[in-house]
């Protein structure tokens, strides 16, 4: 009887203790999600203490987002087209995405970096490659649009690429799928031997931007995945991973995984310097597009260069060596003091940290085991420093705190794991939701990081958020780092895929920000910068609407004189000079997107009309109370039809230029 | 009074005086107008001087072709080519009169100044009026008998328009009031208790 009473007892007071623990944690719980949500609470009205420049993978493009609070800030259209504004659509913009195989409305972004002077992000511009059709774009960060993109010929697969040198003498780009270079006609089971890969180096003219193909390095035909280049130290050096030692064509996930090493490509683009001006390289001819936007034409203009100086490794040696490094390595990391070189192996559990001294010893002592097509091997225990030994399941890349720990993503374990440059010695993980591709952390991958936070970004997003059928969006999660231990703060879905990211703080370039583009300046061929200057030129077959746009109206705004056959050219010039007050501009059955106009700019629309009939137009932009009014109307005749070439608007009525 | 009589020195100096902070007029605006709106925190801006309109002058503009308000422009104020020269002889002719002291010529300009600064005032208020009352008719929203604020601050739509006078302004009113000091010292019976005093 007692015991029963002691157990009743016991059993109740055992009750009260769970109820007063699950409390108890709740509260702990919910007093977490606060500190959390404060660290990331940007009030109404206030501003991000970073810039973020995210990469969007498949969907082509960059973007802008606020941290702490992972706002979305801004769409950039970088190779894909931008319905949003017509990038791409227009004539001034198409131009941009010309490539030697012609007009390409789309690429996959993976890996912006800013410019950097002294290794540290300096603000002047984000760069960004092109995985699919190799290229590498240059975004201003004034106007915060691409002003350059250039193609890179004898490549495939642009993966180790935009990596920068340390003060913005190059830009790396790689072939991640190796290829006959230059292209031709082999049976791919010839693959060995045949296929062939490029390092090149872009080089970037330190006032206006301007990017070249300085030179490319011909290398065996592995699969070159990423790169870093050295600091400090090793900042004549760049470092390209590469897997698929095995030159395998088919099957890759196991014919590419059957090597216990790959390697980290270690290129002297010092050395390459020299060769190229003792001569040392041959010309080659494979055609590239160079393309950039000039921003007070308004306008983008591409041509084809057909001149590139490629190195062989034979004809300058000390060019390039390879050092063996664990199992198909993705990420290839250097330390903020550029003394140490790390090689994420994706499918070994332990990291190698190489020394940068012991690379330079190595070469000068000759420690080689063998060469890959004659390019020297370096040998491992040489140049190894020390391990990080069982790290994680796959990890990817590793960014830097600037307090001397480094921070590196583990695909396969979804986590992010701390651990000490100089010892290898893990001291914090936290685990990522899901399948964590690249991490950042502001100037993360330079000489001076700012640290505090942490991205990571994510593969598999699944649960996450509210389903949204089959396709979901990507997610990030935003990380404290300024404590011991790394802490959650915030989870926000990004637009596209983003395969990397580059931030840095507000500040630097916040009030660089252009608010319109001055009309006094406007150098576009057919802007008109007043609405006396309005006027409708037909040539031939080519109609000219030389149009302008203010609240709430555009002149002119009937147009009648148009025939089916013709082509016609709405040169939308919006005449506003004040913040954020763009016109849009859109035709009914134009095959092809609307123009957003941002202030004191000229954008184009062509359209060829197929049917006779009257069609309106109209300003897409919610400008002013009197948006809904500001619309106009073209008519269109038959092709034998005579109709009368005049236009309306502004109060005013004209007639047609005519010009042969 | 005679015809030469001449006022003491200390006045003179003050006529000087006055004329030289004249010169400050055409360097600072004579007028601002602040304008806020909810889409506008920032504030907009607008600067009379005596000779131009300097701040978002096309941004407020293009804001006034919704009521209709006219455009403004330097090219359709006279006053613009006009205030400048009349603040001009303002300047010159003070300097003149602290050089000869005439108590007539002191008069003259001392009027001369008065009149300045009425007609100057009534014909800025007369603009505002003006301003207020010649709306076109085919505007958009149509409003009557709007007078924008001359000193102080109105609401108007969207915006809360505030107008004070700026530094040219205060420079020409202590000039003024210098001129005004002058009087006091070359006051007849002030003048003729200092003469009877020294004996
Ligand atoms: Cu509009």
């Amino acid at each position: 009887m007692n015991k029963g009473r002691i157990k009743v007892a016991l059993a109740l007071a055992l009750v009260a203790v769970l109820a007063f623990v699950a409390v108890g944690a709740r509260k702990t719980a919910m007093k977490l999600a606060q500190d959390a949500a404060q660290k990331v609470y940007v009030p109404p009205g206030e501003y991000d203490e970073f810039y973020a420049f995210l990469s969007g993978g498949f969907n082509g493009q960059i973007g802008v987002y606020g941290l702490p609070s992972g706002r979305l800030l801004k769409i950039i259209g970088v190779f894909s087209q931008n319905p949003r504004n017509g990038y791409g659509y227009n004539p001034e913009t198409r131009p941009m995405l010309m490539t030697s195989h012609g007009f390409i409305p789309w690429d996959d972004t993976h890996h912006p970096e800013l410019s950097q002077t002294n290794g540290v992000p300096d603000g002047r511009w984000l760069f960004v490659n092109a995985n699919n059709t190799p290229r590498i774009a240059r975004i201003g960060l004034k106007y915060m649009e691409t002003e350059e993109i250039i193609e890179i010929p004898n490549s495939a697969g642009n993966h180790p690429s935009s990596f920068i040198t340390e003060n913005s003498e190059y830009l790396t780009a790689g072939t991640r799928f190796s290829v006959p270079i230059p292209q031709k006609d082999i049976p791919i089971d010839q693959y060995k031997g045949n296929f062939k890969g490029t390092l090149s180096f872009i080089s970037i003219d330190p006032k206006t931007g301007k990017m070249d193909v300085a030179f490319q390095i011909l290398v065996p035909g592995f699969d070159y995945d990423l790169a870093h280049c050295g600091k400090g130290p090793s900042h004549d050096w760049c470092f390209f991973t590469s897997y698929n030692t095995e030159e395998a064509h088919t099957l890759l996930e196991i014919n590419a995984s059957q090597h216990d090493k790959d390697f980290i490509a270690a290129v002297n683009w010092k050395r390459a310097e020299e060769c190229v001006k003792e001569g040392k390289y041959e010309t080659w001819h494979t055609p590239y597009a160079h393309n950039w936007f000039d921003e007070k034409k308004h306008m983008a203009f591409s041509e084809i260069k057909k001149e590139e100086k490629v190195i062989k490794p034979d004809q300058c040696p000390g060019v390039v060596y390879f050092i063996p490094t664990p199992k198909s390595p993705h990420g290839v990391d250097v330390s903020p003091d550029g003394k140490y070189i790390l090689g994420d192996g994706k499918l070994s559990a332990t990291m190698a940290v190489f020394s940068f001294d012991k690379m330079i010893k190595a070469i000068k002592e000759k420690k080689f085991a063998g060469d890959a097509y004659g390019i020297p091997i370096l040998d491992f225990e040489s140049v190894l420093d020390h391990y990080v030994k069982n790290v994680c399941l796959g990890p990817l890349h590793t960014e830097s705190d600037g307090k001397g720990y480094a921070y590196t993503s583990c695909f396969i374990s979804s986590e992010v794991v701390k651990w000490k440059w100089s010892t290898g010695e893990i001291v914090d993980r936290i685990p990522v939701y899901y399948s964590i591709g690249h991490l950042m952390i502001p100037g993360g991958d330079s000489a001076k990081p700012w640290g505090k936070y942490l991205l990571a970004m994510n593969k598999i997003t699944k649960d996450r958020y509210l389903p949204t059928g089959p396709e979901l969006n990507q997610s990030a999660q935003l990380i404290d780092i300024t404590g011991d231990k790394m802490k959650l703060l915030l989870d926000f879905p990004t637009v596209g895929e983003p395969h990397y990211a580059q931030a840095l703080p507000a500040s630097m370039i916040k009030d660089k920000q252009a608010r319109i583009y001055n009309l006094k300046e406007n150098e576009h061929p057919y802007a008109t910068k007043s609405e006396k200057n309005v006027k409708v030129v037909r040539k031939g077959h080519e109609v000219h609407v030389y149009m302008t746009a203010i609240r709430s109206h555009f002149v002119p705004d009937n147009i009648e004189g148009v025939k089916v056959g013709d082509t016609v050219y709405f040169h939308v010039t919006n005449l506003e000079q004040d913040w954020d007050i763009p016109h849009g501009f859109a035709v009914f059955g134009a095959p092809t997107s609307n123009n957003l106009i941002m202030p004191g700019e000229t954008k184009t629309l062509v359209w060829k009309p197929e049917k006779p009939g009257v069609y309106p137009f109209y300003c897409t932009d919610f400008c002013s109370a009197l948006h809904q009014e500001m619309q106009g109307y073209v008519r269109v005749s038959p092709a034998d039809a005579n109709p009368p070439m005049i236009w309306r608007g502004g109060g005013r009525e004209g007639k047609w230029i005519v010009e042969q | 009074m005679a015809k030469a009589e001449k006022i003491p020195i200390l006045a003179r100096v003050l006529v000087a005086v006055s004329a030289v902070i004249g010169i400050a007029a055409y360097f600072f605006p004579l007028w601002g107008y602040h304008l806020q709106a909810p889409q506008y925190p920032e504030g907009l801006d607008m600067w009379i001087w005596l000779y131009k309109l300097t701040g978002k002058v096309d941004i407020i503009n293009d804001l006034n072709h919704y009521v209709g308000f006219m455009k403004l422009t330097e090219s359709m104020f006279w006053e613009f080519k006009v205030l400048p020269v009349l603040t001009g002889i303002l300047i010159l002719w003070g300097l003149w009169v602290a050089l000869v002291g005439t108590r007539r010529a002191f008069y003259w300009w001392l009027g001369y100044y008065a009149v300045f600064a009425v007609f100057s005032l009534a014909d800025f208020y007369y603009r505002l009026w003006q301003f207020g009352h010649t709306v076109d008719p085919h505007a958009p929203i149509r409003i009557t008998g709007y007078v924008p604020p001359m000193f102080g601050t109105k609401h108007f739509m969207n915006f809360t328009i505030s107008s004070l006078p700026a530094a040219g302004f205060w420079v020409l009113l202590a000039g003024f009031v210098v001129a005004v000091l002058a009087l006091l010292a070359a006051w007849p019976r002030a003048q003729a208790a200092r003469a009877a005093a020294r004996g």
